[in-house]
């Protein structure tokens, strides 16, 4: 009995630090997309419940990364299959630096010092990505809009790297 | 097809052509223009592989000319080049024209040779990915007519360490996936040292050298502009990679009897841990340690090796409960 309670509080302890790197939409069971060299990507992305303008944040994490590749992660258009993932963006972007796209690389050229962001050890990254019911003037609550990531522009053309997480909204009430 | 149609009218310009001698074991075939009677105030030898050996790449590098059955024991610091079919950064394409330039006066290992007295070539050497394989190993001897030599600077001594230990040009160092990796480099001249990684499996940035990969090799580069007294100066540091080791970071060291504490999930390189309990007085479910009495408790963690990147893990951790 009281080994079912220990092993109730360590599943709720394994639970909380997971539920800690979600801010909202957190509810939910992660979506889990593995790539085809050990890569992986997770977020909890249906169901989407948006606020007043439309958006909300998604905390995306991926692991086992290959460091020595970069990446771009967006909110995305579902593209057709063997396509890059196309238009991009999600949400206002006034100030110029978004959240609705990064780039992750530990090996950027020298002109790219300060725009892309290295992996953490064993190919890991943890970021909050925003995305909007539109995307420009597609409406993905009729469009299929995904978190999507790829190789970056120094591979260009390499579709391998592709892996999409679906995002799907709420019903508004 | 379009870079080898262009080599061979680089090689057809380049009259009249000489071609590197193949009576020793090398495979590749090196076509060139004239290697005799160069300028003294500065030459180039225009020139390309017409076959390139498939061991690896290779160097080129302008030196005293070796004593027999021996490497070269002097080369210029500045004038060399890095050959490669796989188009790294810093490298030359093997499949394109070569322009090599070469000096009457070379200056390396801190000091300055004046080729027009003394014997002086092109070597020719696999890289850094077979440094102790001398079967492409070539000298082509290159001599200079008469006249004023250009001014002969001397060398910048530049000293490149990691983690305080010096590291040496061309002779590859270990280092593992994600070691602590901090780089200085100095200059004799004072001049600032550029740093940069020629393969992408390594980064460097912020005097830290990161290894991205453990098994393969990657490489720095240092290079310093030169000035009215110093000559320029640039080497290359190759590194062997290594698996790099687990650790399960910012562990309990201390627990209090009765109150379960969650001990970290992953590694560091985030591979998931198993916990094992070696200890009679605390017990372990999936990350969560718990202990019954007081005194030492003792678990074990074990994570998964991946293969090409780390080491499993085994780590034992004592943990005191009060």
């Amino acid at each position: 009995m009281r080994a079912k309670a220990f092993l109730t509080t360590a599943t709720s302890a394994l639970l909380l630090i997971s539920l800690s790197i979600s801010p909202s939409n957190a509810a939910q069971k992660s979506q889990v997309v593995k790539g085809q060299f050990g890569e992986s990507i997770s977020a909890q992305a249906r169901d989407i419940t948006v606020d007043k303008n439309g958006q909300a944040q998604i905390v995306i994490t991926g692991k086992g990364f290959d460091e020595t590749v970069g990446i771009y992660l967006a909110y995305c258009l579902m593209p057709k299959s063997g396509a890059a993932p196309t238009p991009c963006g999600g949400g206002v972007n006034k100030s110029g630096i978004g959240d609705a796209s990064f780039w992750i690389s530990s090996n950027a050229p020298p002109y790219a010092a300060n725009l892309a962001e290295p992996f953490r050890a064993g190919g890991r990254f943890t970021k909050s990505v925003g995305v909007s019911e539109k995307i420009g003037k597609i409406d993905c609550r009729k469009s299929k809009c995904a978190l999507t990531v790829r190789s970056d522009h120094l591979r260009e053309g390499d579709r391998s790297r592709d892996l999409f997480i679906p995002v799907t909204f709420k019903k508004r009430k | 097809m379009k870079k080898m149609i262009t080599l061979i009218s680089v090689l057809a310009l380049a009259i009249p052509v000489f071609t590197a001698p193949r009576a020793s074991a090398e495979t590749f075939v090196f076509q060139s223009g004239p290697l005799t009677n160069l300028d003294p105030a500065g030459a180039t030898v225009n020139g390309g592989f017409t076959k390139f050996t498939t061991k690896g790449g290779m160097y080129m590098q302008q030196c005293i000319a070796p004593v027999a059955g021996a490497r070269p024991a002097t080369c210029s610091d500045e004038l060399q080049l890095w050959i490669s079919t796989k188009g790294e950064v810093g490298s030359v394409s093997a499949t394109g024209p070569i322009a090599f330039k070469v000096s009457s006066t070379i200056t390396g290992r801190g000091v300055a040779v004046d080729c027009t007295k003394t014997s002086c070539g092109i070597f020719f050497r696999l890289d850094r990915s077979a440094t102790a394989d001398t079967s492409e190993d070539l000298f082509l001897p290159i001599t200079f007519r008469e006249g004023a030599a250009a001014p002969s600077l001397p060398a910048d001594v530049v000293t490149v360490t990691l983690n305080a230990k010096p590291l040496t040009r061309n002779v590859p160092m270990a280092l593992a996936y994600r070691q602590s990796a901090k780089i200085v480099a100095t200059a004799q001249s004072g001049l600032p040292v550029m740093l940069t990684s020629l393969t992408p499996e390594c980064s460097y940035a912020n005097g830290t050298l990161t290894a991205l990969k453990g098994a393969g090799q990657c490489a720095l580069a240092h290079r310093t502009a030169g000035n009215d007294k110093f000559a320029a100066s640039s080497a290359n540091y190759p590194f062997i990679l290594e698996p790099g080791t687990q650790k399960v970071e910012r562990a309990t060291k201390e627990l209090k009897k009765g109150k379960p504490k969650a001990m970290p999930a992953e590694t560091n390189f985030g591979e998931t841990i198993s916990y094992r309990s070696l200890s009679k007085n605390c017990r372990v479910e999936l990350n969560l340690i718990e202990a019954q009495k007081r005194g030492i408790c003792t678990i074990v963690a074990t994570a998964p090796a991946k293969e090409g990147m780390w080491l499993a893990l085994k780590q034992e951790l004592r943990i005191r409960v009060s």
